[in-house]
């Protein structure tokens, strides 16, 4: 009995270590007296993607505050005006501010994109830990399932899904976080497999930890890192799901703006006014590029079995922190 | 599905306007329609009709038996969907060894410039730019009217130019990072050091050895990513206006066409689900040592 206590011991002492080492190596990177120059010198595409990424972030919470006019308000003397002082991204066809109606847009896009992406995390966390966790038939149902999830066109489910259900913001959320819920429960899933099989995980049912407290205490602390790095990148991709779907003219209702239904309206105007549908798009690329590159830089951390995938987007950046890390 | 049905025969009277017809008349048309029935007894119509072969009966909007929509939109979007997969095959597997054996130099930098955006950027925002350059620099801008290769080849290939390219560059961008990735897992492996030993040529190696031991994942990759190739069909048919089956879908779901929306919804399910069963059927080609009977216990372990 003594005996084993010590182990058990001697186990958590093994997972903290295991924790302590991701943490390590991020605080490696920002503390010091020059952390920043640090980072961006270990890690410079974690730096650059998080800050325009935050800035995105920024914008969308304080759209109301940045944008210079109201984004709904049709005003006809001033259509279709070029970019200038006043219009910094020009007007649109009912004389609405391009710049508004982009700061708008992108509050949308990444309003429904963080949510959908936070929903769809959770439940394919929950449902991939709970199926390692029990193997077995359970596991097997349960991947069988996810497996048919994944092979679902997602833009079709979501299609039938806003037909059903009607255009709002909420059926959109749900409609990406069902296509996302088969990819995240596979990857908590092999995760779950490998820390399942740990000692410390082994000890700690030992002494008759309770499964729930196993898999909130032991399991999931170490699945964690991988999956929010994953979920950085799913964002960008839930950020194109989302204006694909107000594209279509199946995403948020008319007159709040949205990244994509911009670039619809546009469309008919893109002779005559470019600007309507050029500043939504780069916005819209931009966001979706940093997010999934920021999702790159944070797996190269978390998740270094995945390495060869990820070699990096920039080659300089790439050779620096391959030595260093 | 149709727990909103006010909206379809709104649409069908008013044309697509704002025109408003008395009680009487919208109340005739939902019972003509048979919108009144009991969702389940619809539902119950719709799936009868599936399964003797109407295809679901016919379109809600303009009566047109949903059998013969399909027939003619779905050479289209499998045209589209052929051409894409063949070319990002020809294309991307050579270029994911390519990047692989080169790792770390500028064949590889090149490959990865070009996949990431190809991955991330939205396909619809590409489109737009493509047409607004070409009208822009070469005043010129793709026939209106869709055309089979049979019919005008010349017209076909015009049409169909830009969204297939677009769809490449998409499809393959995921197809060249799995294979690269891939390649320089197996590159590892000793198996490749002996070939070397034996003093194989590198080409050999690549592609009899490197290849042959990376192609389960690549092909797995390419069923799933059928999913995501259909999505982009669903966007550049509508954009393009080629009248396939996603552009179908789109257009449908628009006017709330309840049993179309249905009927196209489940086939390209279906199609999907098929493609990959006989995927997962080809593994044993592929790779022998896979046999079936003990696959499934054996994935499981190993994914």
């Amino acid at each position: 009995m003594i005996d084993t206590i010590i182990e058990v011991i001697d186990m958590s002492d093994v997972e903290n270590s295991f924790r302590m080492i991701v943490r390590l190596k991020i605080l490696h990177m920002i503390e010091g007296k020059k952390g920043l120059r640090r980072l961006a010198k270990m890690n410079p595409s974690l730096l650059l993607f998080g800050t325009i990424v935050a800035a995105i972030i920024c914008l969308a919470i304080f759209a109301d505050f940045i944008s210079p006019h109201n984004p709904i308000v049709q005003d006809i003397s001033s259509r279709l005006k070029a970019p200038s002082q006043e219009f910094l991204f020009g007007s649109d066809n009912f004389g609405r501010d391009v710049f508004s109606r982009v700061i708008h847009g992108s509050r949308s896009s990444v309003y429904i994109a963080i949510s959908s992406v936070t929903v769809g995390t959770i439940l394919g966390t929950i449902i991939g830990t709970f199926s390692a966790y029990q193997g077995g038939r359970i596991d097997l149902v349960l991947q069988r399932v996810m497996d048919t999830l994944l092979g679902f066109p997602s833009l079709v489910l979501a299609v039938v899904l806003v037909v059903s259900l009607g255009a709002s913001s909420d059926v959109v959320i749900i409609a990406i976080a069902v296509a996302l819920i088969p990819q995240v429960a596979r990857l908590s899933r092999s995760h779950s497999l490998s820390i399942k099989e740990e000692d410390f995980v082994i000890a700690a049912r030992t002494i008759g930890a309770q499964p729930l407290s196993v898999i909130f205490k032991h399991i999931l602390p170490h699945t964690f890192g991988p999956i929010v790095a994953y979920a950085a990148g799913y964002v960008s991709v839930a950020i194109v799901a989302e204006s694909a779907l107000s594209f279509l003219g199946l995403g948020v209702p008319p007159p709040y703006p949205s990244l994509g239904g911009m670039l619809q309206e546009g469309r008919l105007y893109i002779e005559v006014a470019p600007w309507i549908t050029i500043f939504p798009g780069i916005i819209l690329s931009v966001s979706a590029l940093s997010f999934a590159l920021l999702g790159d830089a944070l797996r190269d951390i978390f998740d270094p079995r995945d390495r060869f995938y990820n070699d990096s987007f920039f080659p300089w950046i790439n050779r620096s922190n391959r030595k260093k890390m | 599905m149709r727990i909103l049905p006010g909206d379809i025969v709104s649409w069908i009277l008013s044309g697509g306007g704002e025109a408003i017809h008395s009680a009487e008349v919208r109340e005739a048309l939902r019972q003509e329609l048979g919108l009144n029935d009991h969702l389940v007894v619809q539902y119950g119509r719709w799936l009868w009709r599936m399964i003797n072969g109407e295809f679901g009966g016919r379109s809600l909007v303009n009566g047109q038996p949903i059998a013969s929509i399909v027939a003619r939109q779905f050479p289209v979007t499998l045209l589209l969907v052929a051409y894409t997969v063949i070319l990002s095959i020809i294309i991307s597997i050579p270029l994911g060894v390519l990047a692989a054996s080169r790792r770390n130099q500028w064949q590889d930098f090149l490959v990865r410039l070009i996949t990431i955006p190809g991955q991330a950027l939205p396909n619809f925002w590409s489109a737009l730019l493509i047409l607004l350059g070409l009208v822009i620099i070469f005043r010129w801008s793709p026939p209106i009217v869709y055309t089979n290769p049979w019919e005008d080849l010349w017209n076909h290939f015009q049409i169909v130019l830009w969204p297939v390219l677009l769809l490449v560059w998409e499809h393959s961008s995921h197809i060249v990072r799995v294979t690269r990735a891939y390649v320089l897992v197996v590159i590892q492996e000793n198996y490749i050091l002996s070939a070397r030993a034996k003093g194989l040529s590198q080409r050999h190696i690549l592609s009899r050895h490197a290849l042959r031991n990376a192609l389960v994942p690549i092909v797995t990759m390419l069923g799933l990513q059928l999913g995501w190739l259909l999505s982009g069909t669903l966007i550049l048919e509508t954009i393009f206006g080629l009248p396939g089956l996603g552009g179908g879908l789109v257009q449908a779901a628009l006017v709330r066409d309840y049993t179309v929306v249905q009927t196209l919804a489940t086939l390209l399910v279906f199609a999907m689900l098929s493609v990959n069963l006989i995927i997962d059927l080809t593994y044993k080609i592929i790779d022998p040592r896979i046999s079936f009977a003990n696959q499934l216990t054996h994935h499981h372990n190993g994914s």
